[in-house]
């Protein structure tokens, strides 16, 4: 992602969940994310999504260098949002 | 040098012509290589122009120790002029300078110190290598961005 390649200091996460561990393994083949700097997992559990309050996907959530909430949107990720944040 | 040289010759020669009357048959058997002649031939008696080269050579010596000194004589300037350097340099090279580059220099801007997102702690698998992670485990100094997809 360009993202990940423009913010070398932006720690990005994806949180996969729902489906199968095969499919999500396909998603990050077909996407190529696996490649850029960004930690992919999953959670078959939904825990990590239920303890931010997602419902649905996508969303992302942003934090600042200090810690603090910037951004927690639903929706594709807005880069320039993010680049305005940082 | 060559004043000198004739007259090393010369003195040389004169040495020789003084000493053709009173040296005898086995003096110059001794100084001469062995030559089949008579023990009375005059020709023995006169020197060779190796002789006289022989003869010759202290004053050559003589001549170039003459210019030795004046070789010697060059250098105690050179190594006073070496010896007055560090005297020139002492005074302007002064230790202020020294510490003047780093306080001259351009402060570093000072590191950002990144606070760490607190993730929860929940079990999650790693896509990279399919091993079990902790969430709370994956969190990093920095700005963070979470992203929830699912594969459809």
């Amino acid at each position: 992602m360009q993202l990940a390649l423009n913010f070398p200091d932006l720690n990005i996460i994806g949180l996969g969940a729902q489906d199968s561990l095969a499919e999500a393994n396909e998603f990050v083949t077909l996407t190529g994310t696996t490649a850029a700097p960004i930690t992919m997992v999953w959670d078959p559990s939904f825990d990590t999504w239920r303890s931010f309050g997602i419902r649905s996907q996508p969303y992302w959530i942003l934090y600042d260098g200090q810690g603090e909430l910037v951004s927690s949107s639903p929706g594709a990720i807005d880069f320039e949002a993010v680049t305005a944040a940082l | 040098m060559r004043r000198t040289r004739f007259a090393a010759a010369f003195l040389a020669l004169a040495f020789v012509g003084s000493a053709c009357g009173g040296a005898s048959s086995e003096t110059v058997a001794a100084d001469q290589p062995e030559v089949d002649r008579p023990a009375n031939d005059p020709v023995a008696d006169l020197p060779t122009p190796e002789n006289t080269a022989t003869n010759a050579q202290p004053a050559d010596e003589a001549a170039e120790s003459d210019t030795e000194p004046i070789a010697v004589a060059t250098t105690p300037p050179v190594t006073a002029t070496d010896t007055d350097e560090p005297a020139v340099l002492q005074p302007t090279a002064p230790p202020a300078e020294e510490a003047s580059p780093t306080a001259d220099a351009p402060e570093e801007p000072a590191p950002v110190a990144y606070a760490t997102v607190e993730l929860p702690s929940a079990p999650v698998i790693d896509l990279a290598n399919g091993a079990e992670a902790d969430l709370a485990d994956l969190a990093e100094p920095g700005p963070t961005l979470l992203w929830f997809w699912a594969p459809h």
